[in-house]
Order: structure tokens, then C-alpha cells, then sequence
């Protein structure tokens, strides 16, 4: 078990918020959404990895 | 794993989600769901020691196999439904935890539907004996 998942994911959370807050001072929004929703895909596709090796070892673990 | 790694990674993801929580909770979501995974993935090891003590003494006391597939099958989708009920009880949504929840249980109720049939088999068997 190793926390490198953990900072890089909050690493990039703190990421969005700053590049969120920084292009919504610029006044425009719309782009500061777009900027959002592409950290959270970045984010859940590297949480998605965690969850499959998850169920794998679940599913060696009970033989289902 | 100790407990103390244990412990110390549970902080470390606690630290990250308050700071993370206020300001995006979208991307808390996502850090608590990665962060429970990887715990329950480095408890899972010590699971497979305990099953593999209850094999050996369910083949040293003669019980059928089957049967215990089935209990550990349970005891998987139960960790699992658990898993995921509470992962979306963590994200508010309280309607998709019941129903995870309730998933969870109808498909033990399933699993276990063979064992029940084979306690009914044992008892029918012994009443026609008496």
C-alpha cells in the first residue's frame, strides 16, 4: 500500500482549484468549467486503475 | 501491512480530503473511493491467510466443498456491496447506498439459496429415517 495515489490525486485536485480560480478571475467561466470536468476525467481514470486491481484481488481472494 | 501504515495512510488521505473537500468535492470523492480501495487492497492478503486456515479445517472436518465456495462467494459480495454502499453514502448520495445495499443482500439471499436447499434435503432425509 503505497500513498503515491493519494498525493498525485491531491496534487491534482489542488491543481484544478488553483487553475479554476485563476481562469475565473480572467472572467471566463465557461473555460474554467471546461478545465474541471477535464481534471476530474484525469483524476477518475487513474482512481478507475485502483478500483479494477481492487476487484481482481477481490475476485483471486473469494473465487468469484 | 501493520497497523501502523494502516493508520498513517488513513491520516494522510483524512489530511488531503479536508483541505479538498471544501474546495472540490468532486476530486474528494474520487481521493476517498482511491483511498479506500488501496486499503481494502492491502487488506485483502491477510483475508486470503484466514480463508486459506478455513479451507484446511473444513477439508480436515470432512465438510462438503461446495458449501464453503458458497460462504466465501457471500462473505466476497457482502465486502464489496458494503464497499460501494458506503463510498456513495460518502459522496451524499444516501437513495444509491440503500440500493447498492440492497443488491448486496438480494444476491447473498441467491447465493445461499443451494445451502438452504441442502439443509431442507438433510432434514426431509431425517424425518423419513424417524
Amino acid at each position: 500500500m503505497n500513498a503515491d495515489v493519494i498525493w498525485q490525486i491531491a496534487g491534482l485536485g489542488v491543481l484544478i482549484v488553483v487553475v479554476h480560480s485563476v481562469i475565473k478571475a480572467a472572467g471566463r467561466d465557461e473555460l474554467a468549467w471546461m478545465v474541471t470536468v477535464a481534471g476530474v476525467v484525469v483524476v477518475l481514470f487513474r482512481v478507475v486503475g485502483v478500483v479494477n486491481e481492487l476487484f481482481q484481488t477481490v475476485r483471486s481472494v473469494f473465487q468469484m | 501491512m501493520t497497523v501502523l501504515t494502516l493508520v498513517g495512510f488513513a491520516l494522510a488521505a483524512v489530511v488531503c480530503l479536508a483541505v479538498l473537500r471544501p474546495a472540490r468535492p468532486e476530486v474528494a470523492v474520487l481521493l476517498s473511493l482511491a483511498a479506500a480501495a488501496l486499503i481494502f487492497t492491502a487488506l485483502l492478503p491477510r483475508i486470503g491467510e484466514i480463508i486459506a486456515l478455513l479451507r484446511d479445517l473444513a477439508q480436515r472436518g470432512g465438510v462438503d466443498s461446495a458449501y464453503l465456495a458458497a460462504v466465501l462467494r457471500i462473505i466476497g459480495v457482502a465486502y464489496v456491496a458494503e464497499f460501494g454502499a458506503q463510498v456513495a453514502r460518502d459522496a451524499g448520495e444516501g437513495a444509491i447506498a440503500a440500493k447498492v445495499e440492497l443488491g448486496g443482500k438480494v444476491l447473498i439471499l441467491a447465493l445461499a439459496v443451494p445451502i438452504l436447499l441442502g439443509i431442507l434435503q438433510l432434514v426431509t432425509r431425517l424425518l423419513s429415517f424417524g
